[in-house]
């Protein structure tokens, strides 16, 4: 099984996952974030519930977590763990998540 | 730039008190319903279950309710689990290591009815590690403080060729090595995470040799995160001497993708070193139901053996992996437990527990101390 999964955590390719905020909320978003017990509708914690696409960037460019196009967003700084807090607080996202997210952003985080 | 909301954030490390799995075999007990009411495991414990707890799986002590202070008629049973923990985590952060301190689990449970039918409910504290904190007038309601986990109805017909139940209500499906952990990668990343807990009905046999477990289910709308879901799970588990092993395989479909998910797992016990070997793997394919969006491939696993070298202590260490995109570099979660879990007398367990990750180029450790008392 070692041999297996040693395979298996060393394939794949460049991403070409599209930087789209439908796909990253629901590859990214719903598993990793809107969790029964955290940022899901029964848990809301923080106030912030992100179950729904539309309803999560609404908030996120409310609060304003992401400014469209600029790379130094405060959620970025989140995902990153830079200055404060980060997100997931159990275990960080993938770098290359995290690139596709600054990839919406920069490119106008459109819905 | 507001940084507060986001970072207070609920997280526990365990559900409904689950069953053990590294008891099944080492104790010399195949069956999980043979300790446990629920056909699966885990979760209220049988009288047989509590007799067990005193030996030879703890020092000692009386297992019964309340130390054997307290004696129900035989159609009420009442079980409870109080879980306290000290966290030290660190998901790599510019403030460095949060340490925290919050019960974890403070769940009552009863059953009422008979072997033939009864009726099975928990009431527990929503276990928050974090306190929420002002979102700046965002208007979310605060999530209830209590919960219940699991609620359900069995059935268990008898003079039947096969031993048959049917189960309906709250409650996992049976799927896979039913960890106790709900944030090890094969319980979290496959549905199985903390108040996920989906309605459903369940209806399988249990004998000496295997059980079969087949279980249709809709997400619970008011309790779990995500989409709404409805899905179906299988499980079949032979079980030979100092082994047992299984197939289990979960469909689900949201609004927003359709998953499909399978994979093997497996138990040996040996005896001689008091060691019990487990391990399971599953394949995942999701589709996205968004216009343009690639399906991808998933791979979750987890593998270890428990030394049990005394009564009432277990030591445990295992191997974590979770690719998130089978097609994407770098999506690979990998992680490295260790766990020593004792039970100095029936009815208290003191765990310490440990995880390193690897997360695509990002790491993350945790080391946990958990007090727990079941009634």
């Amino acid at each position: 099984m070692s041999a297996l999964l040693a395979l298996a955590c060393a394939c794949g390719g460049a991403d070409t996952r599209p930087a789209d905020w439908s796909y990253i909320h629901a590859a990214i978003v719903t598993p990793s974030c809107a969790t029964a017990s955290c940022h899901g509708a029964s848990a809301s914690a923080g106030g912030l519930a992100f179950d729904d696409a539309v309803e999560t960037r609404r908030l996120l460019l409310s609060k304003p977590y992401v400014t469209p196009g600029d790379p130094n967003s405060a959620l970025l700084f989140l995902l990153e763990g830079r200055e404060r807090d980060r997100m997931p607080p159990d275990g960080p996202l993938p770098q290359p998540d995290i690139e596709l997210i600054r990839r919406w952003i920069e490119e106008g985080a459109q819905p | 730039m507001r940084w507060g909301p986001l970072a207070l954030v609920a997280l526990a490390w365990a559900g409904l008190a689950q069953a053990y799995p590294h008891f099944q075999l080492s104790s010399d007990v195949a069956i999980c319903a043979s300790c446990h009411v629920a056909p699966a495991g885990g979760g209220m414990l049988t009288d047989f279950g509590r007799d067990q707890s005193e030996d030879p799986l703890s020092g000692g002590g009386n297992g019964g309710l309340l130390h054997g202070l307290v004696k129900l008629p035989g159609w009420v049973r009442v079980g409870g689990d109080v879980r306290l923990a000290g966290l030290a985590n660190s998901p790599g952060r510019a403030e460095g290591v949060e340490l925290l301190a919050f019960p974890m689990q403070a769940d009552l449970s009863a059953r009422l009815g008979t072997d033939v039918i009864s009726a099975v409910a928990s009431v527990g504290l929503r276990s928050i590690a974090r306190q929420p904190a002002d979102n700046g007038g965002v208007a979310r309601s605060t999530p209830l403080p209590v919960l219940s986990r699991e609620h359900y109805v069995l059935f268990r017909p008898e003079k039947l060729p096969l031993p048959l139940y049917v189960r309906a209500g709250r409650f996992f499906p049976p799927y896979g090595l039913r960890l106790a952990d709900h944030t090890t990668y094969i319980r979290r990343d496959l549905g199985f995470d903390l108040e996920e807990e989906p309605y459903g009905l369940s209806a399988g046999a249990v004998s000496e040799a295997w059980e079969a477990h087949l279980t249709g289910y809709a997400r619970d709308p008011l309790h779990a995160g995500g989409p709404g879901e409805l899905g179906g799970a299988a499980l079949a588990e032979v079980r030979a001497g100092i082994a047992a092993v299984g197939l289990s395989g979960r469909a689900a479909f949201t609004a927003v993708d359709r998953r499909l998910q399978a994979g093997p797992y497996a138990k040996v016990w040996l005896e001689g070193p008091k060691l019990l070997l487990m391990a399971e793997v599953d394949g995942v394919h999701q589709r996205f139901q968004v216009p343009g969006a690639p399906s991808r491939g998933q791979l979750a696993a987890y593998a270890g053996p428990v030394w049990i070298p005394l009564r009432g202590l277990s030591v445990g260490a295992a191997y974590q992996a979770f690719v998130e995109d089978l097609s994407v570099a770098g999506t690979a979660h990998n992680a490295v437990d260790l766990w020593a879990s004792w039970l100095p007398i029936s009815h208290v367990e003191v765990m310490l527990s440990a995880r390193a990750q690897g997360i695509g180029g990002n790491g993350a450790w945790d080391a946990m101390l958990q007090l727990h008392y079941f009634l």
